[in-house]
């Protein structure tokens, strides 16, 4: 089922419900049957992979709590090897078997790959993650096993954060579980809120960018320079407002029920270098990777010189884009997210240095606002791997924004000529990004909700219908799921 | 613990009439988005002023009946020049983006339900109607038809029915239709995906005659679902004592003989006999306008459609009121 689909608009209501009306202790066993409803309605058989995982992941954690020694590393790596040689299969196999061939071909050896028709179960990626950091913790002895099954099969399959995340850590969301949540009015009107907030980002501002960031990104050799950055541009607007919208409604659920899921943006776009961003954007994936695999890595021996750590970033972040998908972009993303990290890291003094020459550091302001401007660029240029077919699209794309950026400042007219070969329907979209851009520079000094609270109960009431509104008749009619549920 | 529980039944009771009157609110704002201010079809709102304006005659067709050359004086559609021909009656025209007689059966069925119904249609046939691209997804007027069959209330809530996916309106997915057969006469000689393509399209020679065969040259028969549409229209119409005065509208025949040869001649001769043919068992005259018009006529003549320039809509206000009105 997905969030922005009417039979989410029923069924969550009507779970809610339930779920105040009977008593605490069937409240678990009715969020995990509509969880497993949730998740059926998609493609009803991979219910039994989430099952396997759940059933693995639970008997190993308590076989790992009793062992010591080499038997508890054993479990640990068992639960490792089912967890990755499940994601493996399903979402690398045909990718792995296609470079094999290109490989093979290469060295003039006769191999035809083996490519199997699979489709990912949704969410593979991020519930294997949660049930991997549970066993992790367990193994470390930083968390307890949970003893009732119902309530850690809850734990991976709990259907607001099931198939997108945020991808949740053992000592923040079970305990929850066993505590008691009456119905309280703010806690829903802000869970409310929250999904308003969330379906206004995805369904209004896009899934309207989609529409022109598809027509330029499908055909790129169509279109060139100033067209192509401004589109680099509007996608990394996209992508966020597609997956911190789902992120919201996802917390804003949760919320409702009385649950606190970790947060999983915090403007990201404000930041002032990309190791900054890394913290603010897709936090819960980064954090991930940050405790199980990139301290792991920078900690395996007693020496911690600067190659061991540029080399922990790079292999974090090529795994970031490898965890993204299967394919030659999604690690290239990665990669060049970790070159301008251990870039970051090696120029860090020089560029302090040359805002005192300039004296750009007495202007504190707007020595921010450029690096602001220049972080959210070189993410946008790396969010072309992301989004391009291919990797020469990318590079093209990429390329071609560098040049386009130039023409930008040559005047008014080619950003006319943009609007003209866009077809972009100003009197929509230049409001809509300017409403969202005003939401978050208020986000950023004040908080969004807290400024909508303090505001009286009229006016408060007046911006709720006309958000209403506007995903009700703004939105885009054709299919326009959200981007990370493939992941 | 009772005080928590008075609370909480408290809170609950106040949030769920808090709930209600928001709802409330949003049936009306939205009523009044989608009537007033963004009316999603406001063709339905026309059909009713013709009903209250107790308009005689209703004239059916796509973007031909209205389309205006970028050359021509005077830009009248058909019915405001038939209207100046014949004054002492009032037509009223109702159109949609493609000929389709399906969406015509629909909206027939919506006048029907009026309570002052015409005295007579008009129903343009159009030979193009018959290819294999009416099958496609931008051709099935799901949303038009929703407005047609739905109470004037859900109507309002068309546009989050579509977002939210409450209501399908992509009856036909591209990657069916573009495995439809298309045939030159009754030989298969490709699918539909060969030949429309949305992502391609080019102006060379061999594109234009693939469209103009994809278009025009295939062989239909009485089963076809549009003549089965045009048979309902008919039927529909006797029985509720409206006359049907149909035509076939011109198409630029000089344009397909030069791209596919004189087959173009044949075969769209052919389709033309079978339409009249089906009229005929019906007692209905058929004012086969067809291969009326040569191509300066038309306004566009590279893609195969059938607008026609000031002087071709004359022509058609001055046959339909020779052939049927002047009767």
């Amino acid at each position: 089922m997905l969030f922005n689909s009417i039979a989410f608009i029923i069924f969550l209501p009507i779970v809610a419900c339930l779920y105040f009306l009977i008593p605490h202790r069937y409240r678990t066993l009715l969020l995990l049957i509509a969880s497993g409803y949730f998740y059926i309605v998609f493609v009803p058989k991979y219910i039994f992979i989430l099952l396997f995982l759940i059933t693995a992941d639970y008997f190993l954690a308590q076989f790992i709590e009793k062992e010591t020694g080499r038997k508890r590393k054993l479990l640990l790596l068992a639960s490792i090897l089912i967890s990755i040689g499940t994601l493996g299969f399903f979402k690398y196999f045909n990718f792995f078997s296609e470079n094999v061939a290109v490989l093979t071909n290469f060295l003039n050896w006769n191999y035809s790959p083996a490519i199997l028709s699979l489709i990912l179960p949704l969410g593979l990626s991020f519930h294997i993650f949660t049930s991997l950091s549970y066993v992790i913790e367990v193994y470390r002895g930083k968390y307890k096993p949970e003893k009732n099954f119902l309530t850690y099969a809850l734990y991976v399959s709990f259907f607001p954060k099931l198939v997108a995340g945020p991808i949740e850590r053992p000592y923040n969301l079970l305990p929850q579980f066993h505590e008691m949540h009456d119905f309280d009015y703010d806690r829903i009107t802000a869970g409310l809120q929250r999904i308003l907030w969330g379906f206004f980002k995805k369904i209004v501002i896009a899934d309207n960018l989609a529409l022109y960031v598809n027509q330029i990104y499908n055909q790129p050799h169509e279109y060139s320079g100033i067209v192509l950055a401004v589109a680099t541009a509007l996608f990394a607007f996209q992508l966020y407002c597609d997956f911190s919208g789902y992120t919201d409604i996802a917390i804003g659920s949760a919320q409702i029920f009385g649950f606190k899921l970790m947060e999983n943006f915090n403007l990201p776009y404000f930041s002032v270098s990309i190791a900054e961003f890394w913290r603010r954007w897709h936090i819960s994936l980064s954090s991930w990777l940050s405790d199980y695999v990139y301290y792991p890595l920078v900690l395996s021996s007693k020496r911690i010189g600067r190659i061991k750590i540029y080399w922990a970033l790079f292999v974090t972040f090529v795994l970031i884009g490898l965890w993204h998908g299967a394919n030659w972009t999604f690690i290239a993303f990665g990669a060049v997210q970790g070159i301008y990290l251990i870039f970051g890291q090696i120029t860090k003094n020089w560029r302090q240095r040359l805002a005192q020459i300039t004296g750009l550091s007495q202007w504190p302001r707007l020595y921010r606002v450029l690096q602001t401007v220049i972080t959210f660029s070189l993410i946008s240029l790396g969010f072309v791997f992301f989004r391009a077919n291919t990797l020469s699209d990318a590079y093209f794309i990429a390329t071609s924004s560098l040049f386009g950026l130039a023409s930008l400042i040559k005047g008014p007219e080619a950003l006319m000529l943009l609007f003209q070969r866009m077809g972009v329907d100003r009197s929509i979209f230049l409001p809509i990004i300017a409403i969202f851009i005003i939401a978050e520079v208020i986000d950023f000094r004040r908080g969004l909700f807290a400024t909508i609270n303090s505001q009286r109960i009229w006016i408060r009431w007046f911006i709720y219908i006309v958000a209403v509104l506007a995903i009700m008749n703004l939105g885009v009619t054709f299919e326009a799921p959200f981007i990370y549920v493939r992941f | 613990m009772k005080r928590l529980l008075f609370m909480s039944v408290f809170n609950m009771k106040k949030f769920f009439y808090q709930l209600i009157i928001f709802i409330a609110l949003i049936v009306i704002g939205q009523t009044i988005v989608a009537r007033y201010i963004t009316p999603y079809y406001p063709e339905r709102l026309l059909l009713d002023k013709y009903s209250r304006d107790k308009t005689r005659i209703i004239y059916f067709g796509d973007s031909v009946i209205k389309y205006a050359g970028p050359d021509d004086k005077d830009k009248s559609t058909i019915a405001e020049m038939l209207s100046r021909i014949n004054p002492t009656t009032t037509i009223g025209d109702i159109s949609h983006g493609g000929y389709y007689l399906k969406i015509d059966e629909e909206v027939f069925k919506y006048i029907l339900k009026s309570p002052n119904k015409p005295e007579a249609i008009i129903l343009p046939i159009n030979l193009h109607s018959f290819s294999p691209g009416v099958k496609g997804p931008g051709y099935q007027f799901e949303k038009e038809i929703f407005y047609l069959r739905m109470p004037r209330l859900v109507t309002y809530f068309y546009k989050p029915l579509a977002i939210f996916k409450a209501i399908n309106i992509n009856t036909v997915k591209y990657s069916d239709y573009s495995q439809l057969p298309v045939y030159y006469g009754k030989e298969k000689i490709g699918v539909a995906g060969d030949f429309d393509n949305p992502y391609v399209y080019s102006s060379d020679t061999e594109s234009v005659r693939k469209l103009y065969v994809f278009t025009f040259m295939q062989d239909i028969d009485k089963s076809h679902e549009q003549l089965k549409s045009l048979n309902n229209i008919i039927d529909l119409a006797n029985k509720s004592d409206i006359k049907s005065y149909v035509y076939l509208t011109p198409i630029n025949f000089d344009e397909g003989v030069k791209y596919v040869g004189l087959d173009f001649i044949k075969q769209t001769t052919a389709n033309a006999e079978v339409v009249c043919s089906v009229l005929k068992e019906k007692n209905i005259p058929c004012l086969n306008l067809a291969f009326s018009l040569d191509s300066g006529y038309f306004a566009s003549p590279i893609y195969p459609n059938e607008h026609v320039n000031e002087k071709g809509r004359k022509f058609i206000a001055e046959q339909i009121t020779k052939f049927f009105l002047n009767k």
